[in-house]
This record gives C-alpha cells, sequence and structure tokens, in this order.
C-alpha cells in the first residue's frame, strides 16, 4: 500500500507540471501569432496564402481552447485518482468512477485529435482563391491507440467497480 | 430471524469481556461487538475456530437459526 501512496504521490505532481506546461504554451500560442503561425506551419506546410492573423488566429485560438479541453479535463482526472490513491482509496466506487470517466475522456481525446486537423486545415484555406481550398482527413495511429487506451481504461473501471464491491463485502466478513 | 449470535450468552457465562476475546481471537473488540449484535456478513472459519477455542464451545453455542 505505501508504494502505491509514493507513487501516486510522484505520479500527482507530474500531471500537476504537464497541465500548467499545457496551459503555458497555449497561453504563448494565442498571446503571440508569430508563435502560432510557426507552430501551424510546422504541422501543415504552408497552405493558407494569407498567412495565420486576425480572425484565422481568433478562430485557431478558440479552437486549440476548445481542443485542450479533453486533455485537461483526463490531466484532472489523473489528479483526482492519484489523490484518493494516495489517501489510501484504491478498492472504491469513487476511484472506480473516476477511472472509468478517465477511459471516456481519452476516447474524447483520440476523436478531438481526429478532428482538429481538419478544422485547422479548413479555417487556415477558406479564404484561400478557389482551387486552392483544402479539406484533410487524417486518421492515425495515436488516435487509434488512445481511443483503444480509453476503452481499456472503461473496462478497467468495470472491474475496478466489481472489486470495490468484493472488497465491501469482505469487509463486513470478520 | 434466521442466523442468531448467541455469543454474548457464551462470554457471560465463562465470565469473558469482549476485549479479552478480542486480544485472543487476534481482532478488534469493534468487530467483536458487531459480531455480538448480528451485524456482519459472515464469519471466516479460522474467527470462528479460535473463539470456539478460547470459549471451549462448539459452533452451534454461539450461532443458532431461529425461523
Amino acid at each position: 500500500m505505501e508504494h502505491i501512496r509514493r507513487h501516486s504521490l510522484f505520479l500527482r505532481w507530474v500531471v500537476a507540471l504537464g497541465a500548467g506546461l499545457i496551459v503555458a504554451f497555449l497561453a504563448l500560442i494565442i498571446l503571440l501569432p508569430p508563435l502560432m503561425e510557426d507552430v501551424v506551419a510546422g504541422q501543415f506546410g504552408s497552405v493558407s496564402e494569407n498567412g495565420v492573423s486576425g480572425t484565422k488566429h481568433l478562430m485557431l485560438s478558440g479552437l486549440a481552447l476548445l481542443a485542450v479541453l479533453p486533455t485537461l479535463r483526463a490531466l484532472q482526472l489523473c489528479w483526482r485518482l492519484f489523490g484518493l490513491y494516495a489517501a489510501g482509496e484504491v478498492l472504491t466506487e469513487s476511484a472506480a468512477a473516476t477511472l472509468k470517466s478517465l477511459g471516456r475522456s481519452a476516447i474524447l481525446m483520440a476523436v478531438v485529435s481526429t478532428l482538429t486537423p481538419t478544422l485547422v486545415v479548413l479555417i487556415l484555406t477558406y479564404d484561400n482563391p478557389p482551387g486552392a481550398r483544402q479539406l484533410t482527413i487524417q486518421i492515425g495511429g495515436m488516435a487509434y491507440a488512445l481511443a483503444l487506451f480509453g476503452g481499456l481504461i472503461i473496462t478497467v473501471g468495470w472491474a475496478m467497480v466489481e472489486a470495490a464491491r468484493v472488497d465491501a463485502d469482505n469487509k463486513a466478513i470478520i | 430471524m434466521g442466523i442468531v449470535v448467541t455469543l454474548d450468552v457464551m462470554l457471560a457465562r465463562r465470565k469473558m469481556k469482549s476485549r479479552e476475546l478480542a486480544e485472543i481471537v487476534g481482532i478488534t473488540e469493534q468487530n467483536i461487538s458487531l459480531l455480538k449484535s448480528g451485524k456482519v456478513k459472515g464469519i471466516r472459519f479460522e474467527t470462528l475456530e479460535k473463539i470456539c477455542e478460547t470459549l471451549d464451545c462448539q459452533p452451534g453455542d454461539i450461532l443458532t437459526f431461529e425461523v
């Protein structure tokens, strides 16, 4: 039990660090349009003929905010789960429920990571001249792995519900 | 009624206190209290064996079935 507590406390800080870095990076690309332009160019090339400024920057900022929400939610759930484990609540209903929510968040992250590139390219090229507008659909192994991982975590969550029930039963037997 | 725990009767017969039994059996006094009040789902054979050994009785002396 002690190693679960120590490991969870350590991972809690890793999660907090990750969340802080994500929020800081998001703030930087929203506040610094040239940085966003560099990031977008690095990932999608120079698909926009009119650059990334004004309305496009606003739309991409909004999209970035929306796209990062499932990740932040997943990190918040990890923070809560590791907090429960650190408090010794391993086989409990609330830990199992948090695990299931984490699995759902991972599936949502997979969906968002598939849709985001399509929307980014749509925003970048909507004001291009006819013939230069683009629509891309990107389905990667990473999104598949993330969705599979989410499904696995949900299944483990259900198993933990059962384990919590058995543990409660055992506690009532002296 | 179902299974009725008569451990308190046996404890009184043997003039033994719950705390003393708990110490010998190796479970908490709170668990002995829960057992006496019948607020448990079950009892392990291991615990039952130690209680019977300590009180020098049979399982039927502390557990009875009532309709």
